[in-house]
């Protein structure tokens, strides 16, 4: 199966244009010291994640843009950094368009490359989380480009307030933390059926009964540790957090943060989705795990709360402002979708609710989440640009189907050999749509009364 | 994506598929419509869709069938798909007598939110799981014909009664609907329409399908 992907609007490519334009005045230096591309080479793909790893794991020529209007585009682009920095191709800028306009970084780029050469990025992500004190605004800057494998765990940790900034009071707070985790185990958890309340025992049944079917296509997730620790810190938040209780789709929003959590403990080279590494966890490993997780996952719901609350505001509201910007962005999908009797409701709630977690791998949710959580509001907010750039991307596609092939499409979106390179195109593609729109948020909120 | 057969139908019906989460709904909707089954599918988020085509006394039927979420959290979401439903699977799953019991709960959701003529089956799933049953047929049986329910055991796993299910709740709604026409046809030769007379969403006749690449 294919991916057609469609062109990126004209205005969006206007825009581009005009960022780079802006940006050639500024200092921007994000030359990644182990590109060795040469500038003359028009056949090389646009190497949209500029990661290259300490092992020299690239991504290099992932992904051919398919398009000519999107390689005229990215070529553009590309010849604008050349001229305005006079050396090779800079990857990173191209990975998005908000390296350019805002998040510029002026550190120099390193001399001599050392035996093993890091990259210019590792070097910076060890700067800034081996401070004594972790400036997070640099870390934002870091982190929406991609985070590396090594530094992902303790980045997403401290971007969602988990870790304390603060080097010295780290140790003494994760000890406290999963402290007061276990604690709250003994209290919810491990206790007789009959303390509990019926509505206890109605959201213990749920809970029982989503966690075997969470990422099902997952081997990781049919390990039966694994499933023990998600049915507890499910259950465990749930009791804490009465108002939403636990509600489908909070697991799925689980399995990042295990995933990415988990594997630091191991070496790169070991995939844990495959499972086998639970037989090398030891408990007091997995009972670390879980509660990090659990703080994880309680922060990340704080900052979208009334995403589960009754009736579900949160998601309402985020589906009305993705029909809002799409109707702005494509106005012609927008009407075939109304002439064709779908509603955005019946596609996006999902996106919403699970935060396009049922829609692509797990693996690209990595990214798509480095990025989320660099955003300030990145899971309510950036996360309706994306969706919109993610509609958008199949406009030409859907404007040829009926309304069930519509429904058909929405439920199986074809992205099971999406990976990194993809998202990262999305994740620019949703830059672009923040710049253009994003000012006008109150516009897009203004179906509520004023104050 | 299913068949692209640009196919013609006389109906088309819209049934919902509601019960409580983990019974088996979206299983009995893939069992039916792509004779698949799926031990670890996941859970259903708002809604989902799909439509198949079966004959019926001469006839060519579409279902249109809305497989919802079971959590209690999701009712606001999709109650609303209730609405222009002619036709409602209400699942429970024979190894956990709650979900039976969840039964009068979820008929009291079709009152408020769907159409009063609704028919409605009761599904009693996961029939393979015979050394697990916690509700007998017989206790089933007896509470569908007091709420005056159609009833029929399954196995999305092994597929039997499925196709059952659905053939006999599309014959059931196209033969009430081709009664309720007829009463109308004949009270309109007499006298003008009486008022709250509801003809099904398909009433006019012979449908093609539109608007198909």
């Amino acid at each position: 199966m294919t991916t057609q992907r469609k062109s990126l609007p004209g205005f969006l490519r206007r825009s581009l244009r005009r960022n780079y334009e802006e940006d050639d005045e500024q200092d921007v230096d994000l030359q990644d010291s182990t590109s060795h591309r040469s500038q003359d080479d028009e056949s090389y793909p646009i190497e949209i994640a500029p990661i290259s790893n300490s092992n020299g794991k690239g991504r290099n020529g992932a992904t051919l843009l398919q398009n000519e209007e999107q390689k005229d585009l990215v070529r553009d682009a590309s010849e604008r950094s050349i001229s305005s920095h006079g050396g090779a191709p800079v990857a990173d800028e191209l990975s998005s368009p908000q390296t350019n306009s805002l998040r510029n970084l002026s550190s120099p780029a390193p001399e001599e490359p050392s035996l093993q050469p890091k990259t210019y990025k590792e070097m910076q992500y060890e700067r800034t989380l081996e401070a004594p004190v972790v400036n997070l605004t640099d870390l934002r800057k870091l982190t929406w480009n991609g985070i590396p494998f090594q530094h992902r765990a303790t980045s997403w940790k401290l971007l969602l307030g988990y870790l304390p900034t603060n080097a010295a009071r780290r140790e003494q707070t994760l000890r406290r933390r999963r402290n007061e985790y276990r604690d709250a185990i003994a209290q919810h958890y491990d206790i007789d059926d009959d303390s509990r309340t019926l509505q206890e025992q109605e959201t213990l049944r749920q809970v029982l009964v989503d966690v075997p079917r969470t990422a099902p296509s997952v081997p990781l997730f049919r390990n039966e540790r694994i499933k023990r620790i998600l049915n507890r810190l499910l259950y465990v938040w749930a009791m804490r957090h009465p108002a939403s209780s636990y509600v489908q789709g909070i697991n799925d929003l689980a399995t990042p943060l295990l995933a990415v959590f988990l594997a630091d403990y191991f070496d790169e080279s070991v995939d844990v989705l495959d499972g086998e590494v639970m037989n090398q966890l030891s408990d007091e490993q997995l009972d670390e795990l879980e509660a990090d997780i659990y703080w994880c996952l309680t922060n990340l719901l704080s900052s979208i709360q009334d995403h589960y609350t009754s009736d579900q505001p949160g998601v309402q509201r985020m589906v009305a402002r993705l029909e809002e910007l799409v109707n702005r962005i494509d106005g012609d999908l927008c009407r075939h979708l109304r002439d064709t009797g779908i509603e955005f409701l019946q596609f996006s709630f999902k996106w919403m609710n699970c935060l396009l977690l049922r829609e692509f791998p797990l693996k690209c949710v990595f990214r798509l989440w480095d990025t989320y959580l660099s955003e300030k509001a990145g899971f309510e907010d950036f996360h309706v640009y994306v969706c919109a750039a993610f509609l958008c991307q199949f406009s030409g596609q859907l404007q040829q189907m009926s309304f069930d092939e519509l429904f058909g499409f929405m439920q199986d979106i074809p992205t099971n050999d999406w990976t990194d390179t993809e998202i990262e195109i999305l994740l620019s593609q949703a830059f672009v749509l923040t710049s253009l729109f994003g000012g006008s948020d109150a516009h897009l909120t203004s179906g509520q009364p004023a104050r | 994506m299913g068949s692209r057969v640009d196919e013609e139908y006389d109906y088309l019906f819209k049934i919902v598929l509601i019960g409580d989460s983990g019974v088996g709904k979206s299983n009995l909707l893939s069992r039916f419509t792509r004779n698949e089954f799926n031990l670890e599918s996941k859970s259903t988020i708002g809604v989902e869709f799909a439509t198949k085509s079966i004959q019926a006394e001469g006839k060519t039927i579409k279902a249109q069938i809305w497989d919802t979420a079971g959590q209690e959290r999701y009712r606001a979401i999709t109650s609303a798909y209730y609405r222009g439903a002619v036709g409602a699977l209400l699942v429970y799953d024979i190894s956990k007598h709650p979900t039976f019991e969840n039964v009068e709960r979820w008929l009291k959701e079709l009152r408020d939110h769907a159409e009063a003529n609704i028919v409605v089956m009761l599904v009693g799933n996961k029939s393979d799981l015979r050394h697990l049953r916690a509700v007998e047929t017989d206790e089933a049986m007896a509470f569908s014909e007091q709420h005056n329910l159609a009833f029929i055991e399954t196995s999305a796993l092994d597929a039997s009664g499925v196709d059952t299910a659905f053939q006999r709740i599309l014959t059931e709604i196209y033969r009430l609907m081709s009664r309720r026409n007829m009463q109308a046809e004949e009270a309109a030769a007499g006298s003008s329409l009486s008022a709250g007379q509801t003809i099904s969403l398909s009433d006019g006749g012979k449908k093609k399908k539109g608007c198909c690449a």
